[in-house]
């Protein structure tokens, strides 16, 4: 018994440091997005102004919310695409069963919700070091403008945790898809179907994560539910091994 | 179209043409990338982009915050209003301010004039001037001189002071005529810097939810005249408009 979890665990770490090296070509799309994603966000988000007679006024207002939005995309396709056959594939040379396959693809995900994580919250401070050296200092508002250390770290536990909870998502609709692309359809047609039935459904499921106010209460929800969406994509992965 | 809009317009054909240059020339691209993309390449990138962000985080920190605009307290913003408003009304009502005007807390002089009067006459011509409010006070002595001062009350947008950047109203005097005219047009534009909604998310209840519209107040404008004590004044257009003081 001991035996078999050492070689479970051995072999999904060893495939696992093989994924690692294979997809590294997948860290250099995140870096891409995220560049693409600052010279967006130098275009700055919301616009008000207001005037009155000779005299109009605008606030312009800038965040690397867009920075976080695009790594999140980046890692619901790199969750996907980890199930696609293409990646299943790279797995061939190494001594592995679909479990391991699975594990090791965890694995790679968290590692690479990490590496998202922490480089699309520093993402905010380059864009921060760009709004300084390129506007006018009296045009720019001290307050938010240096944001603590104790916010930066908070920015990247949250944005790593989203990450987590986007890529355990991605990864269920893509063993799904794989299982069956009928019930790869069906699934997010029900869950679009049920909005317009219920209306408040999607709006409250999301609200359940974004509406936390609470870190440690939010890091449960979202780790909870990323073990509970890994674990049926375990499950209905080992099925597929089964009844392929 | 703005300037700002038409550089956005063009920084989009740009991009667009980018993008469709690229699109032809990726399978070639590709084929030569693919060839020089190795993982070690990959690893050593990516390490460097991490490298590069880390070592950006204390150099930020140590930027000055010199000269950077400071919100003022919603609070701070309403007892200005309130402050300038009372002496606004004080001046209509004919009540003694405390102190001179210089003194008075929510206005601010941004700008001064003295002239000197050949003239026995003063006539007051220009074009109205919106959220203005004109006062006139005649000296106790004939000195010859008319000193116009303009303050402003208080102008904010979303908690941003910016009363000290309004232009003042243009006032010249000539032949006996006193002019003054509104400033040319200005445009002011702030940037502000919101915290990521990963962050936010968990501040709501400690900081508020954040902006959710312009809030902007623009205060009064005041013209106050001070002129010689025997000075004939031709009022003008401005006849109604204008507030006499009595005399200091």
């Amino acid at each position: 018994m001991s035996l078999t979890e050492v070689s479970l665990l051995s072999s999904s770490f060893k495939q696992y440091l093989y994924k690692l090296k294979a997809n590294t070509h997948l860290i250099n799309r995140l870096i891409l997005a995220q560049i693409m994603a600052l010279i967006f966000s130098l275009g700055g988000g919301s616009y008000m102004s207001s005037g009155s007679g000779q005299l109009s006024v605008s606030v312009r207002i800038y965040s690397a919310n867009l920075v976080i939005i695009f790594s999140i995309i980046w890692i619901t396709i790199v969750a996907v695409l980890l199930t696609t056959k293409a990646y299943k594939h790279m797995e061939a040379p190494l001594v592995a069963n679909r479990l391991t396959g699975n594990l090791s693809d965890i694995g790679f995900l968290m590692t690479a919700s990490v590496f998202a994580g922490i480089t699309a919250s520093l993402g905010g401070i380059i864009l921060r070091i760009l709004m300084y050296f390129t506007m006018g200092r009296s045009t720019l508002v001290l307050n938010e403008f240096f944001l603590t250390f104790s916010d930066l770290l908070l920015s990247m536990v949250v944005t790593i945790l989203y990450m987590g909870l986007v890529s355990a998502l991605g990864y269920f609709i893509g063993v799904l898809a794989q299982v069956n692309m009928v019930s790869a359809i069906l699934i997010p047609a029900m869950i679009f179907g049920s909005q317009r039935v219920y209306s408040d459904m999607p709006q409250s499921f999301f609200k359940f994560y974004v509406s936390d106010v609470s870190l440690p209460s939010f890091a449960l929800k979202v780790i909870i539910t990323a073990l509970i969406l890994f674990g049926t994509s375990l499950l209905i992965s080992n099925r597929m091994e089964v009844n392929p | 179209m703005n300037d700002r809009g038409f550089s956005q317009l063009i920084f989009l054909l740009v991009i667009i043409v980018a993008v469709v240059t690229i699109a032809k020339l990726v399978p070639t691209i590709r084929a030569k990338i693919s060839l020089r993309i190795t993982w070690k390449r990959s690893l050593i990138f990516a390490g460097l982009y991490l490298g590069v962000l880390i070592l950006l985080v204390p150099m930020f920190y140590r930027l000055p915050n010199k000269g950077l605009i400071v919100l003022a307290s919603t609070q701070e913003i309403k007892q200005a209003q309130t402050l300038s408003q009372n002496t606004i009304n004080d001046l209509t009502n004919l009540l003694p301010l405390v102190g001179d005007m210089d003194q008075q807390k929510g206005l601010y002089q941004n700008s001064s004039h003295t002239f000197k009067v050949e003239s026995e006459k003063l006539a007051l011509i220009g074009s109205a001037i919106p959220d203005n409010q004109i006062f006139v006070e005649r000296k106790g002595v004939d000195d010859g001189k008319v000193e116009v001062y303009t303050y402003i009350a208080t102008h904010s947008a979303n908690n941003i002071d910016f009363t000290k950047l309004v232009l003042p109203s243009v006032i010249s005097y000539k032949n006996g005529t006193l002019t003054f005219n509104p400033a040319d047009q200005q445009k002011l534009e702030f940037n502000r810097f919101s915290s990521d909604f990963t962050v936010t998310q968990f501040e709501t209840l400690n900081k508020g939810a954040g902006w959710k519209g312009m809030s902007s107040s623009f205060g009064w404008q005041v013209l106050y005249i001070r002129v010689p004590k025997s000075l004939e004044l031709d009022k003008g257009k401005f006849s109604d408009r204008i507030r006499m003081l009595r005399s200091s």
